[in-house]
């Protein structure tokens, strides 16, 4: 079920009535909810709802013996709960990429191996809701949280709607305890959600998606037909679409929890804004990057590899290449993943230098300064971005070739396409609390004016919009 | 690294907001308005579900609001935006 679609609305009115309305009576109000997400993950495939009350049940058990049992054993359990969460993520999602990997490098070395290649079908959001799973048993492990009360309750962490199939993923430490609170909301930020979910609209329904079908979508389904400006606009198109469409689901995901009571932390806070690739990281999927950074990264860092003298840079690239490889099971994804690791290493080295070399100085700062960085930064992550999105690394490169083809007769860049460019950055002006006053001014109209004027703003965004509504770019991660 | 900000407790915690009971009213005046904006496109995207269970209850749903939607005269509001940004050249895969 997409956001912006029918279904999702009518789900939405009935979950959203049934909600408030059993919201003081617990256990009823637990089987409902519980009963709406795990519709909402059936709505794709019914079978795949199994798979979903296996991780539950199962990261259940292990966190809740893990809390119950000595030290010692305690480990057992938390090393069993991330074996059997990986090896499922492994299964559905690497199991074609690494047979298909070793078929090959069988191949090289002479080696005829028939492996067996199974078709194994991708259960939407595995990756988000394996991750969730791994987060909570090791904040229990570390006494971060407690076990929640009973495995209802953490269903519904594991299972809530909002945040099932593609993210912000959400902490047990900061669901929970609202969840347990949630008969105490007496407030809404109505505001701030509607600006969430209409905003979010807007960037997936009317930017993401028009810049996909008229510029990213022909270059890079056919990179050897374009070069030169069209190849050059696809990559900063790129940039700006899986921003707006990752973003929008994000907010989309953000607002509907907020009009049921939830806050969930921001997921992106103006990515390209950012003046180096480390605060690019701060500010882009959030949610994933203190994942990584809390129980990957430290993890790392807290092995033997985390006592060399390169530990920073190593854990980082090991990190960032896990990360590329989390996003998809494609060599794309890992040079991706690579490149932000190198990034990364390069700019801890480069800014050492500069402190050694400049005597401990900090740079100069000023309005072309900064500029420069935010061009660097905006520049390196396109080059990423292109790998992330190609068909292959041959791809990659060949469009990479292509910018230096020729700039003349560019057929995509048209006056609606740059437009859309443009708006689609700007739209990064409404993340963090840039328009709180907007919010805030939305709140004290009369509850016949919020409806008006959400209903004329979602009239005009799809009426803006293309036919249909093209999946969100991180349903397939 | 930054921890991630919860600008919704924030916000909590310094009182924006409004009811309950407001809130549900303007969801509700949001779902009226939006089908009586968007009656006729809603039908129009309905029929062309393939046929089955869901697109009749779909249909069943819309066919109301795209009346109340025509005869009100509302849904020209859109159909006159559609118009003007020649929607027809930019057609989207569907999923």
């Amino acid at each position: 079920m997409l956001f912006p679609t029918l279904a999702f609305a009518v789900f939405f009115l009935i979950v959203f009535c049934g909600h408030w309305l059993l919201i003081r009576h617990a256990v009823a109000w637990k089987l409902f909810i519980l009963a709406a997400s795990w519709f909402f993950y059936a709505y794709w495939d019914w079978r795949f709802l199994g798979l979903l009350i296996l991780y539950t049940v199962v990261n259940y058990s292990l966190a809740l013996a893990s809390y119950q049992s000595g030290t010692p054993p305690r480990r057992r359990w938390v090393a069993l709960a991330i074996v059997f969460n990986l090896s499922l993520l492994g299964f559905f999602k690497y199991y074609g990429f690494f047979t298909v990997s070793a078929y090959a490098v069988c191949g090289w070395v002479g080696l005829r191996c028939p492996l067996p290649l199974l078709d194994v079908v991708l259960p939407i959001g595995i990756s988000f809701f394996t991750f969730q799973a791994i987060s909570y048993v090791i904040d229990v492990h570390r006494g971060l949280i407690e076990p929640a009360h009973s495995v209802i309750d953490f269903a519904i962490y594991k299972a809530f709607f909002p945040q099932l199939v593609a993210g912000p993923i959400i902490r047990a430490s900061h669901f929970i305890p609202q969840f347990y609170q949630i008969m105490s909301v007496r407030r809404i930020d109505a505001g701030r959600a509607a600006a969430l979910i209409m905003g979010g609209l807007f960037k997936k329904v009317v930017i993401a998606n028009y810049i996909a079908v008229n510029v990213v979508d022909p270059v890079f389904g056919n990179p050897w037909a374009y070069q030169g400006l069209d190849v050059l606009l696809a990559v900063y198109g790129y940039a700006v679409q899986i921003y707006c469409d990752f973003s929008a689901y994000s907010d989309i995901a953000i607002g509907v929890a907020q009009l049921l009571g939830f806050h969930f932390p921001e997921n992106f806070n103006a990515p390209y804004f950012a003046r180096s690739v480390r605060e690019f990281w701060q500010r882009w999927h959030i949610s994933l990057s203190t994942w990584l950074r809390d129980y990957l990264f430290f993890s790392l860092l807290g092995t033997r590899l985390g006592a060399s003298r390169y530990a920073l840079g190593l854990c980082a690239l090991l990190t960032f290449l896990l990360g590329g490889l989390w996003h998809g099971a494609a060599w794309t994804f890992v040079l991706w993943g690579a490149l932000q690791g190198l990034y990364m290493t390069t700019e801890f080295l480069l800014a050492k230098l500069l402190v050694w070399m400049r005597a401990g100085r900090p740079l100069p700062e000023g309005p072309v300064m900064r500029l420069a960085q935010r061009m660097a930064v905006i520049h390196l992550i396109c080059i990423s971005h292109l790998f992330f999105r190609a068909h292959s690394i041959t791809d990659g490169v060949q469009l990479l070739q292509g910018i230096m083809g020729s700039w003349h007769g560019a057929v995509l860049l048209t006056f609606p396409a740059v437009l859309a460019l443009i708006i689609g950055f700007l739209t990064q002006y409404m993340d963090g609390t840039r328009c709180a006053p907007i919010w805030n001014w939305y709140n004290r109209l009369p509850a016949v004016g919020q409806g008006l004027l959400a209903a004329v703003v979602l009239t005009i965004v799809l009426a803006l919009g293309p036919q249909g509504v093209a999946p969100f770019i991180y349903f397939q991660f | 690294m930054k921890e991630m900000s919860d600008i919704g407790a924030e916000r909590r915690q310094q009182g924006h907001g409004q009811t309950i009971i407001r809130t549900a009213a303007a969801v509700l005046c949001f779902y009226v308005f939006a089908g009586l904006l968007n009656g006729e496109a809603l039908r129009h995207d309905v029929e062309l579900m393939p046929y089955g269970g869901r697109r009749d209850v779909c249909v069943a749903l819309v066919k109301p609001m795209a009346w109340l939607s025509r005869v009100t005269y509302l849904g020209s509001f859109r159909s006159w935006i559609e118009k003007s940004v020649r929607k027809a050249d930019m057609a989207a895969p569907n999923p």
